[in-house]
């Protein structure tokens, strides 16, 4: 180690140092000296005063314009540190409530999408539920439509209509055993706008509503007809378009006895 | 020169101030132009030195250390690399042999003479010519060692040597109680 302080001492590297005329490994080298070892430093230290004292063994008055155009120089080009650190903080702060922003909104607008997506979601799942509760109803129904068909003890009943419905025809078949009963629609005339085909069971001589004949069953191959114990017959009028309470017997279109 | 004006300067030129470059010129903008001047020997290139050199003091303190080195040393350095360049832009070196006289290492106008140098340069004449002109043409003439070898027709190796002991020489020039 000591040979290599030495070897440094003795080469002319500090004083390459102390012109800068240095290159930048050699630069490195002299600084780790300096500052690895006091007499080192010691010995730069005392080149710096030197110099100085020798460079201004030649001083020269200064031209007086250059003054004034370095101050005006100076004068144009300064920045206060101060206020260049406060615009600094203030940049920093805005943008860093800027962001805060940005990611406020953005989680704001994620949450506003699940929620809707939430919702979406429980709505098809109501749908989903009302959809099964419906097929399951239709499939009881199917049930029902072919234990009715299947029965020996169904019976058949073919309903037409008088002159006021020659177009009218329909089938229902009743299982009293089973309580169940169907109607195939075979035709249905067309009415006037505003008027529908309504079908009762007597009961005990009062007209109960089976419901309102709508043309679209007419595709349907079966319709499930509420069963009414003892009716005596069924019967079909026309009435005002959503069905009656009563039923308008003047005008029944059709009927027949059940046995 | 008192530590607390440096360290006072280097303050108002970090912190932007003008103030800093106004005092700047005022206790060093002497120094700067002689080194410039010695280095150019013109007086309007030295002028164009000094003004660029202060510009870059300016805009480079930032990058100043001062635990690396005095602050004159580092402005030195900015001045002396300045008017080299200048020196090559200009192309004049190549124009002017070398001619150092001892004469020429006392050129300094009467009105020039600061006080406080008065003693310095009767001293001054006690450094032995030979380191003289090694300092000068390395210092003040932008030569590398090299170049100061093939010009003053002195082997590389004196070259080296006479520079270190030409500055430890000089600390007897300015120090003389130190080293006695």
């Amino acid at each position: 180690m000591e040979t290599n302080l030495k070897t440094f001492l003795n080469s002319d590297l500090l004083e390459k140092y102390l012109i800068g005329d240095i290159s930048t490994e050699e630069l490195y080298k002299v600084e780790y000296f300096i500052d690895e070892y006091p007499e080192v430093r010691e010995q730069f230290s005392e080149m710096e005063e030197n110099l100085e004292s020798y460079a201004k063994t030649f001083s020269k008055p200064a031209p007086v314009e250059v003054k004034q155009n370095v101050i005006e120089y100076a004068s144009k080009e300064k920045k206060p540190k101060v206020l260049n650190t406060r615009w600094y903080y203030g940049a920093v702060a805005c943008i860093i409530t800027l962001l805060f922003s940005v990611v406020s909104i953005y989680l704001w607008k994620q949450n506003e999408m699940l929620i809707m997506q939430n919702n979406e979601a429980a709505n098809k799942f109501m749908t989903l539920q009302n959809d099964i509760v419906d097929t399951n109803s239709k499939l009881e129904d199917f049930k029902n439509q072919l234990t009715v068909l299947n029965k020996a003890e169904t019976r058949k009943y073919v309903i037409k209509g008088n002159q006021r419905a020659k177009d009218l025809k329909t089938v229902a078949y009743i299982n009293s055993n089973d309580k169940l009963s169907v109607m195939n629609i075979v035709s249905l005339p067309e009415l006037p706008e505003g008027q529908v085909f309504q079908m009762w069971a007597n009961i005990d001589g009062e007209l109960v509503s089976l419901g309102v004949l709508e043309k679209k069953q007419q595709q349907e191959k079966l319709v499930t007809l509420p069963f009414k114990e003892n009716a005596l017959s069924y019967n079909i009028t026309i009435e005002p378009e959503g069905g009656n309470e009563y039923a308008t017997i003047e005008n029944e279109v059709a009927n027949i006895a059940v046995h | 020169m008192p530590k607390f004006i440096e360290t006072h300067i280097i303050d108002l030129l970090t912190n932007r101030d003008e103030k800093g470059m106004a005092l700047l010129f005022e206790y060093y903008g002497d120094a700067l132009y002689g080194i410039a001047f010695k280095t150019t020997q013109d007086d309007d290139l030295a002028k164009d030195v000094l003004q660029e050199s202060l510009i870059k003091i300016w805009n480079k303190i930032d990058t100043y250390d001062k635990e690396k080195s005095k602050l004159f040393t580092w402005i030195f350095r900015i001045t002396r690399n300045t008017a080299i360049d200048k020196i090559r832009s200009v192309k004049t070196k190549s124009n002017k042999e070398i001619q150092i006289e001892v004469s020429n290492v006392y050129s300094i106008g009467v009105d020039a003479i600061k006080p406080e140098h008065m003693d310095v340069k009767q001293h001054l004449s006690s450094l032995d010519e030979k380191y003289q002109i090694v300092i000068e043409a390395l210092f003040f003439k932008g030569m590398t060692q090299q170049e100061a070898s093939d010009e003053l027709d002195i082997p590389l190796g004196t070259i080296k040597s006479r520079l270190k002991i030409g500055l430890r020489e000089l600390k007897k020039v300015f120090n003389p109680q130190a080293v006695l």
